[in-house]
Protein backbone atom coordinates (compact mmCIF):
# COMPACT_ATOMS: atom_id res chain seq x y z
CA UNK A 1 0.00 0.00 0.00
CA UNK A 2 2.94 2.32 1.02
CA UNK A 3 4.77 1.20 -2.28
CA UNK A 4 1.81 2.22 -4.26
CA UNK A 5 1.39 5.74 -2.90
CA UNK A 6 5.22 6.60 -3.58
CA UNK A 7 4.37 5.43 -6.93
CA UNK A 8 1.71 7.23 -7.82
CA UNK A 9 3.32 10.50 -6.17
CA UNK A 10 6.09 10.16 -8.29
CA UNK A 11 4.48 9.82 -11.26
CA UNK A 12 2.30 12.67 -10.30
CA UNK A 13 5.97 14.44 -10.00
CA UNK A 14 7.22 13.51 -13.07
CA UNK A 15 3.80 13.93 -15.06
CA UNK A 16 4.36 10.88 -16.44
CA UNK A 17 1.63 8.06 -16.28
CA UNK A 18 2.57 4.46 -15.32
CA UNK A 19 0.66 2.23 -18.08
CA UNK A 20 1.81 -1.51 -16.67
CA UNK A 21 2.37 -1.08 -12.72
CA UNK A 22 2.85 -4.63 -11.73
CA UNK A 23 5.86 -4.54 -14.66
CA UNK A 24 7.15 -1.15 -13.82
CA UNK A 25 6.86 -2.26 -9.58
CA UNK A 26 8.40 -5.32 -10.47
CA UNK A 27 11.76 -3.57 -12.22
CA UNK A 28 11.50 -0.63 -9.55
CA UNK A 29 12.15 -2.39 -6.87
CA UNK A 30 15.32 -4.69 -8.01
CA UNK A 31 16.66 -1.14 -9.09
CA UNK A 32 16.02 0.33 -5.90
CA UNK A 33 17.29 -3.29 -4.05
CA UNK A 34 20.89 -2.31 -6.04
CA UNK A 35 20.55 0.87 -4.80
CA UNK A 36 20.52 -0.08 -1.13
CA UNK A 37 24.14 -1.70 -1.92
CA UNK A 38 25.87 1.56 -0.77
CA UNK A 39 24.49 1.65 2.57
CA UNK A 40 27.17 -0.95 2.91
CA UNK A 41 29.95 1.73 2.57
CA UNK A 42 31.70 3.44 5.27
CA UNK A 43 30.53 7.29 4.33
CA UNK A 44 30.84 8.52 7.68
CA UNK A 45 33.78 10.59 7.18
CA UNK A 46 32.97 11.67 3.35
CA UNK A 47 31.54 14.89 1.89
CA UNK A 48 29.00 14.97 -1.05
CA UNK A 49 30.99 15.19 -3.99
CA UNK A 50 30.53 18.90 -5.04
CA UNK A 51 32.98 19.83 -8.20
CA UNK A 52 36.16 19.02 -9.76
CA UNK A 53 39.46 21.04 -8.33
CA UNK A 54 40.04 21.75 -12.29
CA UNK A 55 36.74 23.05 -13.06
CA UNK A 56 37.16 27.13 -12.24
CA UNK A 57 34.10 28.85 -12.95
CA UNK A 58 34.97 32.26 -14.78
CA UNK A 59 32.24 34.38 -15.62
CA UNK A 60 31.81 35.55 -19.02
CA UNK A 61 30.53 39.68 -19.80
CA UNK A 62 27.36 39.67 -19.05
CA UNK A 63 25.91 41.01 -22.33
CA UNK A 64 22.81 40.98 -24.74
CA UNK A 65 24.13 38.49 -27.56
CA UNK A 66 21.12 38.46 -30.54
CA UNK A 67 20.38 35.74 -32.07
CA UNK A 68 19.92 35.18 -35.35
CA UNK A 69 17.68 32.26 -35.80
CA UNK A 70 14.38 32.71 -33.72
CA UNK A 71 12.77 31.79 -36.83
CA UNK A 72 14.14 27.93 -36.71
CA UNK A 73 12.96 27.89 -32.58
CA UNK A 74 9.84 28.74 -33.68
CA UNK A 75 9.64 26.05 -36.30
CA UNK A 76 10.15 23.64 -33.93
CA UNK A 77 7.38 24.55 -31.57
CA UNK A 78 4.22 22.18 -32.14
CA UNK A 79 1.64 25.70 -31.44
CA UNK A 80 2.56 28.91 -32.12
CA UNK A 81 0.33 32.68 -32.84
CA UNK A 82 2.70 35.34 -33.89
CA UNK A 83 5.90 35.34 -31.78
CA UNK A 84 4.30 33.13 -28.70
CA UNK A 85 4.48 29.68 -28.34
CA UNK A 86 0.48 28.12 -27.45
CA UNK A 87 -0.17 26.13 -24.65
CA UNK A 88 -3.48 25.05 -22.61
CA UNK A 89 -4.64 26.85 -20.14
CA UNK A 90 -3.13 25.92 -16.69
CA UNK A 91 -6.77 27.02 -15.02
CA UNK A 92 -8.60 23.86 -14.11
CA UNK A 93 -12.31 24.33 -15.80
CA UNK A 94 -15.15 22.35 -13.50
CA UNK B 1 49.15 4.93 -39.73
CA UNK B 2 46.45 7.63 -39.82
CA UNK B 3 43.27 7.57 -42.58
CA UNK B 4 42.75 10.84 -42.04
CA UNK B 5 46.44 12.11 -43.47
CA UNK B 6 45.95 9.07 -46.27
CA UNK B 7 42.68 10.94 -47.58
CA UNK B 8 44.11 14.45 -47.03
CA UNK B 9 47.58 13.23 -48.72
CA UNK B 10 45.21 11.68 -52.01
CA UNK B 11 43.20 15.54 -52.57
CA UNK B 12 47.29 16.70 -52.15
CA UNK B 13 48.38 14.62 -54.28
CA UNK B 14 45.67 14.79 -57.21
CA UNK B 15 44.58 11.54 -56.33
CA UNK B 16 40.75 12.44 -55.90
CA UNK B 17 38.63 15.51 -54.84
CA UNK B 18 36.43 15.31 -51.46
CA UNK B 19 33.34 14.60 -53.32
CA UNK B 20 34.98 11.54 -55.19
CA UNK B 21 36.03 10.26 -51.93
CA UNK B 22 32.72 11.15 -50.16
CA UNK B 23 31.14 8.68 -52.60
CA UNK B 24 31.48 5.32 -51.08
CA UNK B 25 31.15 6.66 -47.50
CA UNK B 26 28.01 8.08 -48.34
CA UNK B 27 27.02 4.90 -49.72
CA UNK B 28 27.91 2.72 -47.40
CA UNK B 29 26.15 4.84 -44.86
CA UNK B 30 22.63 5.29 -47.07
CA UNK B 31 22.26 1.45 -47.27
CA UNK B 32 22.10 1.64 -43.83
CA UNK B 33 22.97 -2.30 -43.30
CA UNK B 34 23.48 -2.21 -39.09
CA UNK B 35 21.01 0.79 -38.63
CA UNK B 36 23.48 2.74 -37.64
CA UNK B 37 22.05 6.22 -38.86
CA UNK B 38 18.81 7.93 -38.11
CA UNK B 39 19.31 10.71 -40.62
CA UNK B 40 21.93 11.51 -43.78
CA UNK B 41 22.72 14.49 -44.64
CA UNK B 42 21.32 15.40 -47.73
CA UNK B 43 23.75 18.69 -48.19
CA UNK B 44 26.95 17.28 -47.59
CA UNK B 45 27.73 16.99 -51.60
CA UNK B 46 27.35 20.41 -51.96
CA UNK B 47 29.82 21.19 -49.22
CA UNK B 48 32.32 18.67 -50.83
CA UNK B 49 31.68 20.39 -53.23
CA UNK B 50 33.09 23.82 -51.86
CA UNK B 51 36.16 21.28 -50.74
CA UNK B 52 36.57 20.32 -54.09
CA UNK B 53 37.45 23.96 -55.31
CA UNK B 54 39.49 24.57 -52.78
CA UNK B 55 41.78 22.11 -53.87
CA UNK B 56 41.59 22.98 -57.52
CA UNK B 57 43.01 26.11 -55.74
CA UNK B 58 45.68 24.61 -53.79
CA UNK B 59 43.73 25.62 -50.36
CA UNK B 60 43.92 22.43 -48.41
CA UNK B 61 43.83 23.96 -45.30
CA UNK B 62 42.02 22.05 -41.97
CA UNK B 63 42.78 19.47 -39.50
CA UNK B 64 40.04 17.02 -41.00
CA UNK B 65 39.74 18.97 -44.73
CA UNK B 66 37.27 16.59 -46.45
CA UNK B 67 36.93 13.70 -43.80
CA UNK B 68 33.69 12.57 -43.18
CA UNK B 69 32.66 12.29 -39.89
CA UNK B 70 29.67 11.46 -38.51
CA UNK B 71 27.84 12.65 -35.60
CA UNK B 72 25.70 10.77 -32.72
CA UNK B 73 22.03 12.21 -32.76
CA UNK B 74 21.90 14.27 -29.40
CA UNK B 75 24.33 16.40 -30.98
CA UNK B 76 23.40 19.73 -32.43
CA UNK B 77 24.34 20.15 -36.52
CA UNK B 78 22.34 23.39 -37.31
CA UNK B 79 19.42 22.70 -39.63
CA UNK B 80 19.87 18.65 -39.54
CA UNK B 81 16.88 16.95 -37.69
CA UNK B 82 18.59 16.11 -33.91
CA UNK B 83 16.18 13.58 -32.43
CA UNK B 84 18.05 12.08 -29.79
CA UNK B 85 16.41 8.69 -30.89
CA UNK B 86 12.81 9.72 -29.22
CA UNK B 87 10.16 10.37 -30.38
CA UNK B 88 9.62 13.33 -28.50
CA UNK B 89 12.14 15.03 -31.04
CA UNK B 90 11.15 13.17 -33.88
CA UNK B 91 11.01 16.36 -36.02
CA UNK B 92 13.37 18.56 -34.17
CA UNK B 93 15.42 20.68 -36.43
CA UNK B 94 18.81 21.95 -34.48
CA UNK B 95 19.28 25.92 -34.46
CA UNK B 96 22.52 26.30 -33.65
CA UNK B 97 25.79 23.82 -34.19
CA UNK B 98 27.26 22.42 -30.80
CA UNK B 99 30.87 23.88 -30.27
CA UNK B 100 32.45 20.84 -31.18
CA UNK B 101 30.46 20.73 -34.72
CA UNK B 102 31.57 24.19 -35.26
CA UNK B 103 34.91 23.34 -34.48
CA UNK B 104 35.15 20.30 -36.45
CA UNK B 105 33.58 22.20 -39.61
CA UNK B 106 36.02 24.95 -39.34
CA UNK B 107 39.07 22.15 -39.96
CA UNK B 108 37.24 21.23 -43.22
CA UNK B 109 34.82 18.08 -41.80
CA UNK B 110 32.38 16.54 -44.02
CA UNK B 111 28.95 15.92 -41.46
CA UNK B 112 27.84 12.96 -43.14
CA UNK B 113 24.89 12.21 -41.12
CA UNK B 114 23.65 11.69 -37.46
CA UNK B 115 24.17 8.53 -36.11
CA UNK B 116 21.60 5.95 -33.59
CA UNK B 117 21.64 6.01 -30.42
CA UNK B 118 19.85 4.32 -27.20
CA UNK B 119 17.08 7.12 -26.56
CA UNK B 120 18.65 10.24 -24.87
CA UNK B 121 21.79 8.26 -24.35
CA UNK B 122 20.43 5.62 -22.25
CA UNK B 123 21.26 2.14 -22.55
CA UNK B 124 24.10 0.13 -23.17
CA UNK B 125 22.90 -1.47 -25.91
CA UNK B 126 21.56 0.61 -28.63
CA UNK B 127 17.77 -1.20 -28.22
CA UNK B 128 16.04 1.98 -26.52
CA UNK B 129 16.08 3.23 -30.04
CA UNK B 130 12.75 4.76 -31.20
CA UNK B 131 14.12 4.19 -34.75
CA UNK B 132 14.62 0.39 -33.87
CA UNK B 133 18.50 -1.14 -32.40
CA UNK B 134 21.62 -1.07 -34.85
CA UNK B 135 23.35 -4.48 -35.07
CA UNK B 136 26.64 -5.49 -34.96
CA UNK B 137 28.83 -5.25 -37.82
CA UNK B 138 30.76 -8.67 -36.30
CA UNK B 139 26.93 -10.56 -35.96
CA UNK B 140 24.01 -9.02 -36.34
CA UNK B 141 21.83 -10.88 -34.01
CA UNK B 142 24.36 -9.23 -31.41
CA UNK B 143 24.09 -5.87 -29.68
CA UNK B 144 26.33 -3.04 -31.05
CA UNK B 145 26.80 -1.62 -27.46
CA UNK B 146 25.13 2.06 -26.25
CA UNK B 147 24.48 4.13 -26.32
CA UNK B 148 26.78 5.62 -29.09
CA UNK B 149 26.20 2.32 -30.85
CA UNK B 150 25.28 3.98 -34.38
CA UNK B 151 28.80 5.90 -33.83
CA UNK B 152 31.14 3.31 -33.61
CA UNK B 153 29.44 1.24 -36.03
CA UNK B 154 29.59 3.90 -38.57
CA UNK B 155 33.52 4.26 -38.35
CA UNK B 156 33.69 0.36 -38.67
CA UNK B 157 32.16 -0.41 -40.89
CA UNK B 158 33.57 2.73 -42.81
CA UNK B 159 30.32 4.98 -42.95
CA UNK B 160 32.45 7.41 -41.36
CA UNK B 161 36.30 8.19 -40.63
CA UNK B 162 35.64 9.13 -37.77
CA UNK B 163 32.53 9.65 -35.30
CA UNK B 164 31.56 11.99 -32.47
CA UNK B 165 30.00 10.44 -29.49
CA UNK B 166 28.81 11.14 -25.65
CA UNK B 167 30.15 8.86 -22.91
CA UNK B 168 27.87 9.18 -19.77
CA UNK B 169 28.98 6.17 -18.17
CA UNK B 170 30.67 4.08 -20.87
CA UNK B 171 28.11 5.16 -23.74
CA UNK B 172 31.51 5.77 -25.87
CA UNK B 173 33.62 3.24 -24.54
CA UNK B 174 31.55 0.08 -25.00
CA UNK B 175 30.20 0.33 -28.15
CA UNK B 176 33.77 1.30 -29.17
CA UNK B 177 35.43 -1.99 -27.92
CA UNK B 178 31.83 -4.22 -29.02
CA UNK B 179 32.94 -3.01 -32.13
CA UNK B 180 36.47 -3.06 -32.67
CA UNK B 181 37.01 0.43 -33.05
CA UNK B 182 38.98 3.07 -30.92
CA UNK B 183 36.77 5.41 -28.06
CA UNK B 184 38.05 8.16 -25.89
CA UNK B 185 36.31 9.55 -22.94
CA UNK B 186 37.72 12.42 -22.18
CA UNK B 187 38.72 14.18 -18.66
CA UNK B 188 35.41 16.17 -17.43
CA UNK B 189 35.82 19.97 -18.66
CA UNK B 190 38.07 19.12 -21.46
CA UNK B 191 35.65 18.94 -24.47
CA UNK B 192 32.63 21.56 -24.64
CA UNK B 193 28.82 20.03 -23.97
CA UNK B 194 27.63 23.11 -25.53
CA UNK B 195 25.06 21.60 -28.14
CA UNK B 196 24.86 18.30 -26.54
CA UNK B 197 21.36 17.84 -25.40
CA UNK B 198 21.77 16.97 -21.66
CA UNK B 199 21.12 13.89 -20.04
CA UNK B 200 23.44 13.34 -16.77
CA UNK B 201 25.42 16.85 -16.74
CA UNK B 202 27.86 16.82 -14.33
CA UNK B 203 28.81 13.00 -15.69
CA UNK B 204 28.58 13.59 -20.06
CA UNK B 205 31.15 14.44 -22.11
CA UNK B 206 31.56 14.46 -26.00
CA UNK B 207 34.03 11.77 -26.82
CA UNK B 208 35.43 10.53 -30.23
CA UNK B 209 36.08 6.89 -32.23
CA UNK B 210 38.47 6.28 -34.80
CA UNK B 211 39.75 3.24 -36.38
CA UNK B 212 43.56 4.73 -35.84
CA UNK B 213 45.00 6.29 -32.87
CA UNK B 214 46.54 8.82 -34.44
CA UNK B 215 43.25 9.79 -36.17
CA UNK B 216 41.45 9.83 -32.64
CA UNK B 217 44.05 12.33 -31.47
CA UNK B 218 44.00 14.12 -34.85
CA UNK B 219 39.93 14.92 -33.76
CA UNK B 220 40.67 15.40 -30.34
CA UNK B 221 42.99 18.34 -31.16
CA UNK B 222 40.19 19.88 -32.46
CA UNK B 223 37.69 19.69 -30.45
CA UNK B 224 39.13 20.05 -26.77
CA UNK B 225 39.57 23.58 -25.22
CA UNK B 226 38.03 25.68 -23.21
CA UNK B 227 34.24 27.23 -24.43
CA UNK B 228 32.67 30.55 -22.91
CA UNK B 229 29.47 28.97 -23.29
CA UNK B 230 29.91 25.92 -21.62
CA UNK B 231 31.41 27.05 -18.07
CA UNK B 232 32.37 23.40 -17.13
CA UNK B 233 35.16 23.49 -19.78
CA UNK B 234 38.67 24.09 -19.52
CA UNK B 235 41.40 25.34 -21.09
CA UNK B 236 43.13 22.47 -21.97
CA UNK B 237 46.29 22.53 -19.94
CA UNK B 238 50.03 22.27 -22.26
CA UNK B 239 51.90 19.56 -20.78
CA UNK B 240 54.70 17.53 -22.55
CA UNK B 241 53.90 14.02 -22.44
CA UNK B 242 57.38 12.45 -21.02
CA UNK B 243 57.38 8.40 -21.11
CA UNK B 244 59.73 6.59 -19.23
CA UNK B 245 59.41 2.81 -20.18
CA UNK B 246 58.28 0.42 -18.52
CA UNK B 247 55.07 2.29 -17.07
CA UNK B 248 53.66 1.29 -14.02
CA UNK B 249 50.01 0.09 -14.99
CA UNK B 250 47.36 -1.39 -12.47
CA UNK B 251 45.28 -4.05 -13.36
CA UNK B 252 41.94 -3.79 -11.37
CA UNK B 253 41.78 -7.49 -9.40
CA UNK B 254 38.35 -7.66 -10.66
CA UNK B 255 38.74 -7.98 -14.07
CA UNK B 256 39.53 -11.11 -13.32
CA UNK B 257 35.90 -12.28 -11.21
CA UNK B 258 33.72 -14.55 -12.28
CA UNK B 259 32.01 -12.00 -13.45
CA UNK B 260 34.15 -11.69 -16.13
CA UNK B 261 33.66 -13.99 -19.65
CA UNK B 262 36.85 -16.96 -19.85
CA UNK B 263 37.57 -15.30 -22.90
CA UNK B 264 37.81 -12.03 -22.02
CA UNK B 265 40.42 -12.90 -19.07
CA UNK B 266 42.44 -14.62 -20.97
CA UNK B 267 43.02 -12.42 -23.61
CA UNK B 268 43.59 -9.61 -21.15
CA UNK B 269 46.33 -12.18 -19.63
CA UNK B 270 48.08 -12.66 -22.92
CA UNK B 271 48.16 -8.73 -23.81
CA UNK B 272 49.74 -7.92 -20.26
CA UNK B 273 52.12 -11.36 -20.92
CA UNK B 274 53.16 -9.38 -24.07
CA UNK B 275 53.72 -5.65 -22.74
CA UNK B 276 55.66 -6.76 -19.95
CA UNK B 277 58.05 -8.97 -22.53
CA UNK B 278 58.29 -5.94 -24.96
CA UNK B 279 59.64 -4.05 -21.86
CA UNK B 280 56.52 -1.45 -22.35
CA UNK B 281 55.12 -1.66 -19.07
CA UNK B 282 54.82 -3.46 -15.91
CA UNK B 283 52.01 -5.15 -14.26
CA UNK B 284 50.40 -5.10 -10.53
CA UNK B 285 46.80 -5.83 -9.47
CA UNK B 286 45.10 -2.85 -7.63
CA UNK B 287 41.72 -3.29 -5.45
CA UNK B 288 39.08 -0.17 -5.32
CA UNK B 289 36.66 -1.37 -2.28
CA UNK B 290 34.23 1.45 -4.08
CA UNK B 291 34.38 -0.65 -7.55
CA UNK B 292 31.32 -2.96 -6.90
CA UNK B 293 29.65 -0.63 -5.59
CA UNK B 294 29.37 2.12 -8.41
CA UNK B 295 27.03 1.13 -10.53
CA UNK B 296 24.08 1.62 -7.74
CA UNK B 297 26.24 5.38 -7.60
CA UNK B 298 26.34 5.95 -11.12
CA UNK B 299 22.43 5.10 -11.79
CA UNK B 300 21.52 7.29 -8.48
CA UNK B 301 23.48 10.15 -9.29
CA UNK B 302 22.22 9.94 -13.12
CA UNK B 303 18.63 9.30 -12.60
CA UNK B 304 18.41 11.86 -10.14
CA UNK B 305 19.90 14.39 -12.93
CA UNK B 306 18.05 13.35 -15.88
CA UNK B 307 14.84 13.98 -14.56
CA UNK B 308 15.72 17.04 -14.36
CA UNK B 309 17.31 17.65 -17.30
CA UNK B 310 14.37 16.23 -19.09
CA UNK B 311 11.68 18.19 -17.55
CA UNK B 312 12.28 20.71 -20.27
CA UNK B 313 10.20 18.36 -22.87
CA UNK B 314 6.60 19.35 -22.37
CA UNK B 315 5.01 19.63 -25.69
CA UNK B 316 4.90 23.42 -25.03
CA UNK B 317 8.15 24.90 -27.21
CA UNK B 318 9.35 22.23 -29.14
CA UNK B 319 8.60 18.40 -29.95
CA UNK B 320 5.99 16.02 -30.02
CA UNK B 321 2.55 17.11 -28.43
CA UNK B 322 -0.30 15.68 -27.14
CA UNK B 323 -2.98 17.85 -25.97
CA UNK B 324 -5.44 17.37 -23.12
CA UNK B 325 -7.94 19.06 -21.53
CA UNK B 326 -6.05 21.19 -19.25
CA UNK B 327 -2.38 22.19 -18.86
CA UNK B 328 -1.19 19.54 -16.70
CA UNK B 329 -3.17 16.52 -18.16
CA UNK B 330 -1.29 18.36 -21.49
CA UNK B 331 2.00 17.56 -19.89
CA UNK B 332 1.34 14.11 -18.94
CA UNK B 333 0.18 12.77 -22.16
CA UNK B 334 2.68 14.25 -24.04
CA UNK B 335 5.44 12.82 -22.13
CA UNK B 336 3.70 9.57 -21.60
CA UNK B 337 3.52 8.78 -24.84
CA UNK B 338 6.89 10.83 -26.54
CA UNK B 339 9.66 9.11 -23.86
CA UNK B 340 9.90 5.36 -24.31
CA UNK B 341 10.16 3.11 -21.50
CA UNK B 342 13.87 3.37 -20.33
CA UNK B 343 13.94 7.07 -20.55
CA UNK B 344 10.27 7.16 -18.45
CA UNK B 345 12.16 4.54 -16.05
CA UNK B 346 15.20 6.13 -15.08
CA UNK B 347 12.75 9.97 -14.75
CA UNK B 348 10.77 7.94 -12.44
CA UNK B 349 13.35 6.84 -10.62
CA UNK B 350 15.33 9.90 -10.50
CA UNK B 351 12.21 11.78 -8.79
CA UNK B 352 12.27 9.18 -6.04
CA UNK B 353 15.96 9.26 -5.10
CA UNK B 354 15.46 13.34 -5.13
CA UNK B 355 11.78 12.87 -3.54
CA UNK B 356 11.38 14.54 0.08
CA UNK B 357 12.29 12.01 2.15
CA UNK B 358 14.65 9.79 0.29
CA UNK B 359 17.17 12.46 -0.75
CA UNK B 360 19.47 11.80 2.37
CA UNK B 361 18.92 8.21 1.61
CA UNK B 362 19.74 7.81 -1.96
CA UNK B 363 21.31 10.98 -2.89
CA UNK B 364 23.23 12.35 -0.33
CA UNK B 365 25.00 9.08 0.22
CA UNK B 366 25.42 8.69 -3.62
CA UNK B 367 27.51 12.04 -3.58
CA UNK B 368 29.65 10.82 -0.59
CA UNK B 369 30.53 7.50 -2.56
CA UNK B 370 31.37 9.64 -5.53
CA UNK B 371 33.64 11.35 -3.25
CA UNK B 372 35.00 7.70 -2.12
CA UNK B 373 35.40 6.55 -5.66
CA UNK B 374 37.55 9.29 -6.74
CA UNK B 375 40.02 9.32 -3.73
CA UNK B 376 40.35 5.63 -4.68
CA UNK B 377 41.39 6.64 -8.11
CA UNK B 378 43.78 8.96 -6.88
CA UNK B 379 45.64 6.95 -4.42
CA UNK B 380 46.27 4.43 -6.73
CA UNK B 381 47.55 6.77 -9.49
CA UNK B 382 50.19 7.40 -6.41
CA UNK B 383 51.92 4.43 -7.58
CA UNK B 384 50.44 3.84 -10.98
CA UNK B 385 51.03 5.73 -14.29
CA UNK B 386 47.56 4.25 -15.96
CA UNK B 387 45.17 1.82 -14.90
CA UNK B 388 43.78 -0.88 -16.91
CA UNK B 389 40.77 -3.09 -16.83
CA UNK B 390 38.13 -5.05 -19.95
CA UNK B 391 35.89 -2.46 -21.21
CA UNK B 392 32.90 -4.79 -20.52
CA UNK B 393 32.42 -8.22 -18.05
CA UNK B 394 30.39 -9.80 -21.26
CA UNK B 395 31.23 -10.06 -25.42
CA UNK B 396 28.67 -8.62 -27.35
CA UNK B 397 25.49 -10.23 -26.20
CA UNK B 398 22.59 -10.77 -28.12
CA UNK B 399 19.71 -8.42 -29.54
CA UNK B 400 16.61 -8.75 -26.80
CA UNK B 401 19.19 -10.58 -23.91
CA UNK B 402 19.41 -8.35 -21.50
CA UNK B 403 16.21 -6.23 -22.39
CA UNK B 404 13.66 -6.81 -20.16
CA UNK B 405 16.01 -6.94 -17.09
CA UNK B 406 17.15 -3.17 -16.38
CA UNK B 407 19.42 -4.07 -13.88
CA UNK B 408 21.24 -6.78 -15.59
CA UNK B 409 21.92 -4.44 -18.36
CA UNK B 410 23.17 -1.68 -16.08
CA UNK B 411 25.69 -4.20 -14.84
CA UNK B 412 27.08 -4.32 -18.46
CA UNK B 413 28.44 -0.61 -17.41
CA UNK B 414 30.42 -2.20 -14.25
CA UNK B 415 33.78 -1.06 -15.63
CA UNK B 416 32.80 2.10 -17.16
CA UNK B 417 30.81 4.37 -14.97
CA UNK B 418 33.65 4.95 -11.54
CA UNK B 419 35.64 6.71 -14.93
CA UNK B 420 32.65 9.09 -15.36
CA UNK B 421 32.00 9.84 -11.25
CA UNK B 422 35.68 11.01 -11.01
CA UNK B 423 35.37 12.77 -14.13
CA UNK B 424 38.51 11.17 -15.30
CA UNK B 425 39.74 10.26 -19.22
CA UNK B 426 39.43 7.06 -20.20
CA UNK B 427 40.03 5.04 -23.66
CA UNK B 428 38.75 1.61 -24.91
CA UNK B 429 41.09 0.26 -27.77
CA UNK B 430 40.61 -2.80 -29.74
CA UNK B 431 42.53 -5.63 -29.10
CA UNK B 432 41.24 -9.18 -30.30
CA UNK B 433 38.86 -11.09 -30.77
CA UNK B 434 37.00 -14.47 -29.14
CA UNK B 435 36.64 -17.79 -30.76
CA UNK B 436 33.29 -16.45 -32.43
CA UNK B 437 35.33 -13.09 -33.67
CA UNK B 438 33.46 -11.15 -31.57
CA UNK B 439 35.88 -7.99 -30.35
CA UNK B 440 37.62 -7.71 -27.06
CA UNK B 441 38.40 -4.44 -26.07
CA UNK B 442 39.80 -3.08 -23.05
CA UNK B 443 40.33 0.74 -21.43
CA UNK B 444 43.03 2.58 -19.97
CA UNK B 445 42.36 4.84 -17.18
CA UNK B 446 44.46 7.73 -16.52
CA UNK B 447 44.99 11.00 -13.72
CA UNK B 448 42.98 14.28 -15.17
CA UNK B 449 44.19 15.31 -18.52
CA UNK B 450 46.41 12.02 -19.46
CA UNK B 451 44.69 11.92 -22.98
CA UNK B 452 48.11 11.98 -24.55
CA UNK B 453 49.83 10.06 -22.78
CA UNK B 454 47.09 7.32 -24.05
CA UNK B 455 47.58 8.05 -27.63
CA UNK B 456 51.66 7.66 -26.78
CA UNK B 457 51.17 4.16 -25.57
CA UNK B 458 48.64 3.61 -28.11
CA UNK B 459 50.71 4.22 -30.79
CA UNK B 460 53.42 1.88 -29.27
CA UNK B 461 50.42 -0.82 -28.78
CA UNK B 462 49.01 -0.48 -32.56
CA UNK B 463 52.42 -1.04 -33.70
CA UNK B 464 53.05 -3.80 -31.63
CA UNK B 465 49.93 -5.85 -32.42
CA UNK B 466 49.17 -4.38 -36.08
CA UNK B 467 45.95 -3.48 -34.51
CA UNK B 468 43.39 -0.85 -35.62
Amino acid sequence: MELEKEVKRISELARIKIEDYNYFVENFLKILNLFKKINELDLENEKPFFYLEHLKTELRKDEDIEFADRELLFLNSPEKKGNFFVAESPIELG
Amino acid sequence: MSWVKKIISSYKEGEKLPSEALVDFFKRAKENKFNSFITLNDRVFDEAEILDRKVKEGKIEGKLFGIPVSVKDNILVKNLRVTCASKILENYIAPYDATVIERIKKEGALIIGKTNLDEFAMGSSNEYSYFGPAYNPYDTERVPGGSSGGSAISVANSEAVLSLGSDTGGSVRLPASFCNVYGLKPTYGAVSRYGLIAFASSLDQIGPFSKYIEDLEIIFDVIKGKDERDNTSVKYPDLKVEIKYPLKIGVLKDSFSDKVEDEIKEKLDEFILVLEKEGIAKFSEFEMESFEYAIAVYYIVACAEASSNLARYDGVRYGFKKGGESLLSMYEETRTLGFGEEVKRRILTGTFVLKSGYYEEYYLKAQKARTKILKEFMKNFEKFDLLLSPVSPTLPFKIGEKINDPVTMYLSDIFTVPVNLAGLPAIAFPYSFSKNNLPIGFQFIGKFFDEYLFFSILKKIENLFNLG
